[in-house]
């Protein structure tokens, strides 16, 4: 009785959502959960980021050194392991961006304009 | 990538908890109810997360596989018996299989330790039969079954004429010269030598250890000789001292100066023997003493074939394109030679031999039976690797709950059967490190057995590769006896087999014990190959001789290599005899020019006046002492034996046996008929007298023609002598004093291979006593092995079917059908085991046919008592178990549940 894969649905997710944490820790540094929070609220709920999937991601970014990871105490005083960008980071984040914008652009263009 | 900051499984499952506290929070200020479940629910799986997060760059195969391995050696411990006699029976198998290889090695595969062996090629020649072209040999020669009469000797001039040829690199020649006496420091002993070319250790790449090797300059006629000393020699004689170099030796009692030893670990290119000194080639014939009374030069004459040669390859030159240009020069060289129709009609062919292994007889004559050993011995292991499996199907089957579990929590089958294949893996490590201790105590006690074995020295050791050959062996046995129950635990199926049955499926445990009949079949075969070997050993035991070896010592001695020539030859083996005989103790002393049963022989070429079917036929010939036949008692059946008239200047007497008479003489009275010597001068001798047959060569062969001569007559081919000493009790005590009576007539005469007469006998079917020995052996394990198995079967299956068995008797069954129930199936494997024995014990004996001595490995009668021992033994291991069947308790065995 194997479990179940999930790893069809991660991997479409992998690159958009490290661009996703990466861009939510531009302003500051944030714990996991809220990242999740903050993804969901900026993306007008578009994003319903899977926790699990989130918890992954920051591990594998935490490894390439993207970002960093400290633990400390969150608003209402509980516990929490707080994530801030590295430099190296930045500089993912600025060429990811990037690289998003023009694959926008270009989807954009081939759509053509939105039909009113 | 793989271990750089890993996560800690711990901390990570504290962030995972301040998460879900965090989360609740939050949701608890947008009023969700139960906000602790509301948050977990929005998680997802956390347990799940976990896992993966600490499989994340982990092998985990690694991982999985320590677990198997702790597990494996927990089940170990908790059963130390069991495990115990699994790695031991396993220890006997792979050891016994080592020990084997270490002489398959020896004899075999290894090359001689010199620089890059693969480029040397020996010479050889092939022809149908003897080539008449060939007067004279001096050498080994036996039948190749692709090529004809093969041999490995040229005559001197081939050296010279195919040395030009410049397609090899080098060549060299050798001619091992057997022993001689070399005296060292007032002390006379018997070395083995070799003649060699100026080429030799320069063609071997031999790097002297101290000094230099055989040089060509050493080969011109008037150069001082040399002698290059082996290693050991050199070790035991001078100590490894470099002052050994100048110092003078006798050989054969011409002096030869020291100018070498030659590198530590060469021991010649005959492997069977190991060579001390080394003499250049010209020396041969004035120094060797069975050449000594050649009247012509063996150099010059182009019939007399005894030079070895060999040489090393060119790189890029192919053994074949060598071959063919050598090939060319030697048929032209050898058509030369020819000087009549019938040399010319059979001229001998050239051909190349890989000399990586030296000098082939060995290989030869080895080869096959030591394979024949491997065999037996793989059998062995066949079988312990059978008994296993059966085991650990059975314990197997006793776990299934704890296998079905598994699959019921999530398991996959290949994780299970893996863990089961590690378990195996790990009972073969263990019986493969104990096999170690066994392959060491089997090679030694192989090489104790084998003394005797062809006269030959064997360097069996436990290298690497024989420890490679093991362990690869241990991966093998344990992959093979896991594999079973490891298939089989993958076939159970999952709600059936939760529950315990209380009738045990009889097609369950006969499957199970499907592999006691292949024990019992592989047994058979090891059984009926002793029984096969023993009775070639008792056969040949039983041989008559037709004297009487019993408390005969037997020794030799060469004055020749002392120096004594001809008559004063003579006078010194009478006086020898005399003193032997005024020994305390001794009845008789005689002595032969060779020893009776020791696989010598000598021929001459006789022919009879008067009767034309008997000119020019070679018949055996032996030259004695007077009162030879009375002291090995061959009764004289007409006429007389030699006695001390028979001297150098009386007339030529000869007494023959009965088989020559009948063969060669004319019709009536064989005394005082006429026997014509075809040597140079053609002496006439009359037979005085007939002897019984008696075996003169082997035991194996039957008695021949043999003519017997006073070697007092037969100066010109006497040199060495094989004196008998007939004793009143044990003969080895007259050892010392035969030393002392040798040694009071001249100490420069050393006693040469002391021996007892029945022992020198013995040794000649050394080979015969070994298989019986190890045969027996093997065949007394395996028949152990198989009926432990099968006992252990039947009993494991006696108590799987208590219950039914118990039901059998409540309802009325007699306790004699209950044995005969068990016993039914036991008989069907036993059957079953000797049918499909019985296909492999015929083939297999086709290959041992070579080595049985009247004994038909095809005869029914062969069979029938290796399927009746294996049938008795059968029977009485299922007798156990059934006999306990039969007094199972019904109402035990009902509350059994």
């Amino acid at each position: 009785m194997p479990t179940r894969k999930e790893d069809d649905r991660v991997a479409l997710l992998q690159g958009t959502l490290d661009l996703l944490i990466l861009r939510t820790l531009l302003l500051g540094p944030r714990h996991g959960q809220g990242i999740a929070r903050a993804i969901q609220q900026n993306s007008e709920e578009v994003f319903l980021v899977d926790h699990g999937s989130l918890y992954l991601a920051l591990q594998r970014l935490e490894e390439k050194e993207w970002i960093d990871a400290k633990w400390g105490v969150s608003e209402n005083n509980r516990k929490a392991r707080f994530y801030s960008l590295t430099a190296k980071g930045r500089e993912q984040l600025a060429e990811k961006t990037s690289q998003w914008r023009r694959v926008a652009r270009a989807m954009g263009l081939i759509l053509g304009p939105e039909e009113a | 990538m793989f271990f750089r900051r890993k996560r800690n499984p711990e901390d990570f499952a504290e962030e995972i908890r301040a998460h879900l506290a965090l989360e609740a929070d939050e949701l608890a200020s947008e009023g969700v109810a139960d906000p602790q479940a509301a948050a977990r629910r929005a998680f997802g799986n956390v347990t799940a997360l976990r896992e993966r997060s600490y499989e994340r760059g982990r092998w985990a195969w690694a991982d999985e596989l320590r677990q198997d391995v702790r597990y494996g050696l927990r089940s170990m411990r908790k059963s130390p018996a069991y495990t115990a006699g699994a790695a031991l029976l396993l220890a006997l198998g792979i050891g016994a299989n080592t020990a084997i290889y270490s002489f398959v090695e020896a004899v075999v595969l290894r090359s001689l330790p010199v620089p890059d062996p693969n480029f040397l090629v020996l010479f050889k020649w092939s022809a149908k039969g003897n080539p008449k072209v060939a007067r004279h040999h001096s050498g080994e020669s036996h039948t190749d079954p692709s090529r004809g009469n093969v041999a490995g000797n040229f005559p001197y001039r081939a050296f010279e004429v195919l040395s030009a040829n410049s397609v090899l690199s080098d060549t060299f020649a050798f001619f091992g010269g057997g022993d001689v006496t070399a005296l060292v420091q007032g002390r006379a002993e018997r070395v083995q030598s070799m003649f060699v070319s100026g080429g030799f250790f320069s063609g071997l790449r031999l790097t002297p250890a101290i000094g230099r090797g055989i040089d060509p300059q050493d080969e011109r006629a008037g150069a001082p000789g040399v002698v290059v000393l082996s290693y050991s020699y050199w070790q035991n004689h001078f100590g490894e001292r470099a002052d050994a170099l100048g110092q003078t030796i006798l050989v054969n009692n011409t002096p030869f100066i020291v100018a070498g030893v030659a590198p530590k670990g060469f021991v010649g290119l005959d492997t069977s023997i190991d060579t001390h000194v080394y003499l250049p080639l010209r020396f041969c014939q004035s120094v060797r003493s069975s050449f000594a009374n050649v009247p012509d030069s063996i150099y010059a004459d182009n019939h007399w074939y005894w030079l070895q040669m060999m040489g090393r390859l060119r790189p890029g030159v192919s053994l074949r394109r060598a071959e063919a240009a050598l090939a060319a020069s030697w048929s032209g060289w050898v058509g030369t030679t020819a000087e009549t129709e019938a040399e010319r009609a059979n001229l001998p062919s050239f051909y190349l031999m890989s000399g990586a292994t030296g000098v082939d007889i060995l290989r030869f004559y080895l080869s096959r039976p030591v394979f024949v050993l491997a065999g037996m011995a793989g059998l062995i292991l066949l079988i312990a690797c059978a008994n296993l499996a059966n085991l650990q199907l059975s314990r197997a089957a006793a776990r299934r709950r704890e296998i079905l579990l598994r699959f019921g929590l999530g398991a996959s089958r290949w994780r299970v059967a893996r863990q089961l294949l590690t378990e195996s893996l790990l009972l073969s490590a263990a019986g493969g490190a104990l096999s170690v201790c066994f392959a060491w105590a089997g090679m030694r006690g192989l090489l104790a057995l084998a003394q005797g074995w062809q006269d030959v020295t064997f360097r069996a050791e436990l290298n690497w590769n024989c420890l490679a050959v093991s362990a690869a062996l241990t991966a093998l046995t344990g992959l093979l006896f896991g594999m079973a129950p490891a298939l089989h635990a993958t076939r159970l199926q999952l709600a059936s087999g939760l529950r315990e049955p209380r009738i045990g499926r009889p097609s369950d445990w006969l499957r199970r014990g499907a592999l006691v009949p292949v024990q019992i079949a592989l047994s058979l075969m090891l059984v009926a190959g002793a029984s096969l070997f023993v009775r070639t050993l008792s056969n040949l035991r039983a041989v008559p001789l037709g004297f009487n070896p019993g408390r005969v010592l037997a020794f030799e001695a060469d004055a020749y290599q002392a120096g004594y020539k001809g008559e004063a030859m003579v006078r010194f083996y009478a006086d020898l005899l005399d003193r032997l005989r005024a020994i305390p103790g001794v009845h008789a002393a005689a002595a032969s020019s060779y020893s009776l049963v020791a696989g010598d022989r000598s021929g001459t070429s006789v022919s009879i006046p008067g009767n034309p079917a008997a000119s020019k036929v070679r018949t055996s010939v032996m030259w004695v002492s007077p009162e030879f036949f009375s002291a090995v008692q061959i009764p004289i059946a007409l006429g007389r034996e030699f006695n001390d008239r028979d001297s150098t200047s009386a007339p030529m007497v000869v007494v023959v046996n009965e088989a020559f008479a009948a063969k060669h003489l004319l019709p009536g009275n064989p005394i005082g008929q006429s026997v014509r010597f075809e040597s140079p001068g053609q002496p006439i001798a009359s037979v005085v007298g007939v002897a019984r047959d008696s075996l003169l060569h082997s035991l194996k062969s039957a008695p021949e023609p043999v003519v017997f001569g006073a070697y007092p007559q037969q100066l010109k081919r006497l040199t060495r002598m094989t004196f008998m000493v007939r004793s009143a009790g044990e003969p080895l005590v007259l050892a010392s004093p035969v030393r002392r009576a040798v040694d009071s007539l001249d100490s420069r005469v050393p006693v040469l291979a002391l021996r007892t007469l029945e022992g020198q006998i013995g040794n000649t079917i050394g080979q015969e006593r070994l298989f019986a020995f190890l045969c027996s052996v093997f065949a007394g394990l395996a028949l152990v092995i198989a009926v432990v198995g099968l006992y252990g079967t039947l009993a494991y299956g006696v108590s799987r079917r208590t219950g039914e068995i118990g039901v059998r008797i409540a309802l009325g069954a007699r306790r004699g059908r209950v044995v005969a129930m068990i016993l039914r199936e036991s008989v069907a494997m036993i059957v079953a085991g000797v049918a499909i024995g019985l296909p492999f014990v015929w083939f297999s004996g086709k290959v041992i046919g070579t080595f049985l001595f009247r004994a038909a490995p095809d005869d029914p009668r062969a069979l029938v008592t290796p399927v009746l021992v294996l049938i008795v033994s059968a029977l009485l291991a299922a007798g156990l178990p059934a006999w306990r069947a039969a007094r199972i308790d019904p109402m035990q065995a009902l509350r059994h549940e």
